[in-house]
């Protein structure tokens, strides 16, 4: 038994018969605060831990579909290439938010980090949270975080801001679309995005493109402060 | 072969920033630098939006499905993360809030400045 698990198909197959299933429902349901990814990632654990398979037998055939990050990372180009426009037409004030917000973000999670008590390891983890998935892995390994933990606050980050979104636009008063735009891509990357689309297409073009920018700008802060610890 | 073209043209700008990466004085990811050399081939109309159209869309739409390996990974510390469960929550919640207000009255105060003028 042992030997047919520790083929690579078998991670790879268990992966995209989860992952398969998981969004064929949220297609056919049209329950957008189903998150396949979520639903999947706590499907294969699940089974992993039942069924008692070790879980490098699993990561030899999720790392094929694992390695494919670095590849989805360069295509963020193609939504930025596309906006371009949109993006010229506000530069200065997308700029300015995407360089302060993905500050704050990494800012806030090393204060509140501090103040609840968490140790460097969970606090490197949880920084990148706001930035989109394939770049915060990135971020992740270069602040030598949990990378499984970075995964899961980066989700959770995004139906969080999805979720408390129209309510923090209307304490603070932030009614312009281009702003809600660039404050949901910024904060909850792409599940934002799919919010931002839902309040009006300038709103999503906005977040879409404030993901890679966003990601971009972090990594940069994040080069910056572990040359400062880790040195 | 369209899909065989185009994964080569993706590979190979990876593939660019992960060498341009080896060869940094510092630790950048290579992924980011492709995505760099990407957009200035693009901006260059050295390549063209079709040539990579077909798959980018694809991978773009089924981004996410991608991460269910890095997700599940946790399991491997999964009783190190058990007992912070709160704060991390905690963190997690009053920092999304925090940096979702931040963004957003920055942005919104420069576009209606502009607007005034």
């Amino acid at each position: 038994m042992i030997e047919l698990l520790s083929n690579p198909i078998f991670g790879l197959f268990l992966t995209l018969i989860c992952g398969s299933f998981f969004w064929w429902l949220q297609g056919i349901s049209k329950f957008t605060w189903i998150s396949p990814l979520l639903f999947s990632i706590a499907l294969i654990i699940i089974l992993l831990q039942g069924l008692n398979i070790p879980y490098e037998a699993y990561k030899q055939g999720a790392d094929l579909v694992h390695n494919f990050l670095g590849p989805i990372t360069v295509i963020l180009a193609v939504p930025l290439y596309e906006h371009r426009e949109d993006l010229m037409q506000h530069k200065a004030a997308i700029f300015v938010g995407t360089f302060a917000g993905s500050f704050s973000a990494l800012f806030s999670v090393f204060v509140l980090g501090h103040l609840f008590g968490l140790s460097d390891l969970f606090i490197h983890s949880l920084m990148p949270k706001s930035v989109t998935t394939p770049i915060g892995i990135s971020a992740s390994e270069i602040l030598h975080g949990i990378i499984g933990l970075s995964i899961v606050s980066i989700i959770i980050t995004g139906l969080l801001g999805a979720f408390i979104a129209p309510m923090v636009f209307k304490i603070f008063k932030i009614n312009s679309p281009i702003a809600q735009g660039v404050a949901l891509g910024t904060t909850a990357h792409v599940i934002g995005t799919g919010k931002a689309y839902e309040i009006c297409r300038i709103c999503g073009a906005m977040s879409g493109l404030s993901i890679g920018l966003a990601g971009i700008i972090s990594i940069f802060w994040i080069v910056l402060y572990s040359s400062i610890v880790f040195s | 072969m369209v899909i065989f073209k185009q994964l080569n043209i993706i590979f190979a700008f990876y593939l660019s920033g992960e060498g341009i990466s080896l060869l940094l004085p510092f630790s950048f990811p290579g992924g980011l630098i492709g995505l760099m050399l990407l957009y200035s081939a693009l901006l260059l109309k050295w390549l063209h939006l079709e040539d990579i159209k077909l798959l980018s869309d694809f991978f773009i739409k089924y981004m996410a499905f991608f991460f269910i390996p890095a997700g599940v990974s946790i399991i491997s510390s999964y009783g190190l993360i058990e007992a912070q469960i709160i704060p991390i929550i905690g963190t997690l919640i009053l920092s999304t809030i925090f940096v979702m207000a931040v963004t957003g009255l920055i942005v919104d105060f420069l576009v209606k400045r502009v607007e005034h003028d």
